[in-house]
């Protein structure tokens, strides 16, 4: 409001002419910046013709309004003071500075301020104040920010070629989360399974951390194929056989004790039989001797500590030395225990280096997918080339090649005794009107070849037998366009013994299934490897019969 | 003659703006046209200060303060100033004089300068020391002469003219004394029209008579009110922009006054601006000074107060060209406020 010893007149002429100002002041600041807003919104729309970032288009939008409303605010609270407003309306009015003269000596007691300011109320009279503030246009500036905007808003309407590229980001990204979603529940699934899986857990987590920085599937693929190795790692490279020595030597014990009517425990079992030395006779301890020697010997590949102290107690046993033979039965009873948890850890460490190649896995498909999406609404005169690759699992490795669907090549490997067909899905060859880049396919080679036969009189190497190192057949050999050949890395011992395959096939089966479901395996492979032993069950049948 | 302020009538805006429009309508009786050179010569005399007129002889200079004394009933003097006119000839000398009783004693006898107007003819062919003589009576409006200062009549008014200084046998005014005087007043060649105006009067047997339509009184009173004219800060800080902007290497100074001005204005060009712009306002029947009125007065009151140096003689750029373009590149303010007038 106007200065109260002003005029009634001049105070109401100098209040609108304030009104008039904030919307000239508005006017002529938007017309400043206008140009300078258009262009910056020209060039992020342009740029989003040029690069997939979706927010170019809404940064444009929002550097034009967040200028509007900026521009308005500031209208609405910039200060106009009394003398300002009454300046401006001399100036347009051209009164001679009468109305700032009238501000500025208002209530003065002096003739001069009485008769300026009844001359002041005289002039506005009648004054407008659209007359004080007219409207001055920018023609040129108008213009250009006209033409820009304009162009920014044709830019922003036309079909952007960016808008694919921008699905697929988008689509990746949410594969991205996804995966690390998975990633963290296998974590928090593997941590529960005790203090032994924590470390695996904690680099699944990291893992999931991990991707869930990124939204690149490509760099997902390589968090995980990196997880995976220092999962692979930590498990160590002799889990397997670590792993038969010390569930054998369960397992010898629990179907022959050491001790009858004793502990189950492998560990529990030693302890008691080292109390019980004293009270054996000559034969039992000759009989013991030699157990021991072959506990000692299936120990020896996965779980030396143990082999020696076993070793160590037969020995001590044939010389009679039972003080010492005690002795070191409470050594392979700890060392028993020692590998028994390291096995538990390796086993964990493998689980969480599944869920990291699963990771791995999925993430390298859905690039594949995206790539083929991308390629597939190309011009069909592209060519590609793609390769598939299966891995199964197994007692043995099989290799073939096969023409993949399309026009890719793709080439499986596949276990079991079947021979893989080479029928992969394999990378599309749909492509780009420029020769493309096929996708890289992948896929299991399935295993729907004629199955392998088995070898006559179907029996099997049981575990503890063979020589360290020998290279065994494994199943037999078998027909078909493969061979399956396998180095058998299991705790192969002198000697051996061979037993009927149809006893042993069951509880291979459970073993593998069991494997299968703790650990996070392809369902692919998984089913390749459910159909190998289906294959080897109906052909101990058919022997049978 | 009035020197105290209770003395003096009272005299309103109203009364001011009609006293002066009847002088002015009593020197039209005598002087053809030449109206922004009567209404400089008046703004002086209501602003208290001094008027430096230039153009060729036979312009009707002299006869403009001839007529204006006549209008406005004050003493007249006139000096015309030659190379041989000395200081005392100006402010008067002691005489020894002789009474009946046969003593002798020494009697100032005031000289010309001791009158209402003081017309100084052709100031620019007397000595650079006789001009100096006028300068304490410009400025302090008193003279001191053996010994003893002696105050001059108000109103006061010392209107000097001057030939182009190409003319032979001129002197340069001192800039001091140039500074002393409010205005420097172009005094232009009349128009066909105007000149055989001045043909019919002034050769045949009619004698114009001129009226006194002011008495010294009325004068002073309108000097007080002049000071008394109110002057908005903005319109005050623009004479002060004017000023500064005549001095070469200030911001804000045009390229000409940096090029051709030696030394700019004194303080005494924005009290010039100010004083002039408030007798126009009152002429002009206003009550406030506006920034058009300290525009207007801009070429008056500066283009004799700015030192020019040789490149401008060289360009042949005078004082009124610098001004112009320092009004160009100083326009009148604005409200301040983006998007106001």
């Amino acid at each position: 409001m106007s200065d109260t010893t002003l005029p009634r007149r001049v105070a109401s002429l100098l209040d609108d002419v304030r009104g008039r100002l904030r919307v000239a002041w508005a006017a002529e600041t938007a017309q400043w910046l206008a140009p300078a807003v258009a262009a910056t919104a020209f060039v992020l729309v342009l740029s989003a013709r040029f690069v997939p970032f979706a927010w170019l288009e809404w940064a444009a939008l929002t550097v034009a309004v967040v200028a509007a409303v900026v521009v308005v605010v500031s209208a609405a609270v910039v200060r106009i003071p009394d003398l300002v407003a009454a300046r401006a309306a001399d100036r347009g009015l051209r009164s001679g500075d009468v109305f700032a003269a009238a501000v500025q000596f208002a209530g003065a007691p002096t003739g001069f301020a009485r008769r300026i300011s009844e001359r002041a109320d005289h002039l506005a009279a009648g004054a407008r104040a659209s007359d004080a503030i007219p409207w001055r246009p920018r023609g040129r500036r108008l213009a250009l920010a006209a033409v820009l905007a304009s162009a920014a808003v044709v830019l922003a309407l036309i079909a952007n070629p960016q808008d694919e590229r921008r699905r697929a980001r988008d689509a990746e990204a949410a594969a991205v989360e996804q995966l690390a979603d998975q990633v963290a529940a296998d974590a928090d699934a593997l941590a529960a399974r005790g203090e032994a899986a924590e470390a695996a857990a904690e680099r699944l987590r990291q893992l999931a951390d991990e991707l869930a920085r990124t939204d690149s599937l490509e760099r997902a693929e390589e968090l995980a194929t990196a997880a995976q190795r220092d999962l692979e790692r930590l498990a160590g490279e002799d889990l397997l056989s670590k792993k038969a020595a010390t569930q054998g030597l369960d397992r010898s014990l629990e179907t022959q004790p050491l001790v009858p009517g004793g502990p189950t425990a492998a560990s529990d079992q030693l302890d008691a039989l080292a109390d019980q030395l004293d009270e054996m006779s000559a034969d039992e301890l000759a009989d013991l001797a030699e157990r021991l020697d072959d506990l000692a010997a299936a120990q020896q590949a996965g779980d030396p500590a143990t082999a020696a102290a076993l070793q160590e107690a037969a020995d001590a046993v044939r010389r009679g030395d039972l003080p010492a033979a005690a002795a070191a039965l409470g050594e392979a009873a700890g060392a028993h225990t020692v590998s028994s948890d390291a096995v538990s850890a390796g086993e964990a460490a493998d689980r969480a280096a599944g869920s990291a190649e699963e990771a791995a896995r999925r993430a390298g498909q859905a690039r594949d997918d995206a790539a083929n999406d991308g390629q597939g609404s190309g011009d069909s005169e592209g060519s590609g080339q793609g390769s598939g690759q299966g891995q199964g699992q197994g007692q043995g490795q099989g290799q073939g090649q096969g023409q993949g669907q399309g026009q890719g090549q793709g080439s499986g490997q596949g276990g079991g005794g079947g021979s893989p067909s080479g029928d992969v899905s394999g990378g599309g060859g749909a492509g780009t009107p420029n020769p493309g880049s096929g996708g890289q396919g992948q896929g299991a080679g399935h295993t729907d070849g004629p199955a392998g036969q088995q070898p006559e009189g179907a029996t099997v190497y049981d575990t503890p037998t063979g020589t360290p190192g020998e290279t065994g057949t494994v199943g037999g050999s078998t027909g078909g366009d493969s061979e399956t050949v396998g180095l058998g890395d299991g705790a192969t011992g002198s000697g051996g013994r061979r037993v009927p395959l149809a006893d042993a096939l069951p509880g291979y089966t459970a073993e593998a299934t069991a494997a299968l479901d703790a650990t996070a395996v392809p369902p692919s492979v998984r089913a390749m490897v459910l159909a190998y032993f289906d294959a080897l069950a109906s052909a101990d049948a058919t022997e049978d019969r | 003659m009035t020197d105290t302020h209770e003395a003096l009538p009272s005299i309103g805006p109203d009364q001011y703006a009609e006293i002066a429009a009847a002088i002015e309508t009593e020197i039209g009786r005598v002087i053809v046209g030449q109206h922004d050179v009567v209404r400089a010569v008046l703004t002086c005399l209501l602003a208290e200060g001094h008027a430096l007129l230039e153009g060729v002889p036979g312009l009707g200079k002299t006869q403009l303060l001839k007529t204006l004394s006549d209008a406005v009933d004050l003493s007249f003097s006139r000096v015309q100033f030659t190379p041989d006119l000395m200081p005392a000839d100006i402010v008067g000398t002691q005489v020894l004089e002789e009474d009946e009783h046969g003593r002798r004693s020494f009697r100032f006898r005031p000289g010309p300068v001791f009158a209402g107007f003081v017309l100084a003819d052709e100031i620019n062919r007397a000595t650079p020391k006789t001009q100096s003589a006028l300068l304490e009576a410009m400025q302090e409006r008193s003279v001191t002469a053996g010994g003893a200062t002696r105050a001059l009549p108000r109103p006061f008014l010392v209107m000097a003219t001057q030939n182009p200084l190409e003319m032979e046998g001129t002197y340069p005014l001192p800039e001091a004394q140039l500074d002393r005087f409010l205005l420097k007043v172009q005094v232009p060649f009349p128009t066909a029209d105007e000149l055989v105006d001045v043909l019919e009067r002034t050769t045949g047997d009619a004698r114009p008579q001129v009226r006194a339509v002011a008495d010294a009184a009325t004068l002073a009173a309108m000097i007080e009110l002049t000071r008394q004219v109110p002057v908005p800060s903005h319109v005050l800080r623009h004479a002060v922009d004017l000023v500064l902007a005549t001095h070469p290497g200030r911001s804000g100074a045009p390229a000409g006054v940096d090029r051709y001005v030696r030394f700019g204005a004194s303080p005494r060009g924005a009290q010039a601006l100010v004083l002039a712009g408030k007798v126009r306002a009152l002429l002009d029947g206003r009550p406030n000074v506006s920034i058009d009125d300290v525009r207007a007065t801009a070429p008056g009151a500066l283009r004799h107060r700015m030192v020019l140096g040789y490149e401008a003689g060289a360009d042949r750029v005078d004082a009124d060209r610098i001004v112009a373009d320092l009004l160009d590149a100083i326009p009148a303010p604005t409200a301040g406020l983006r998007g106001a007038p």
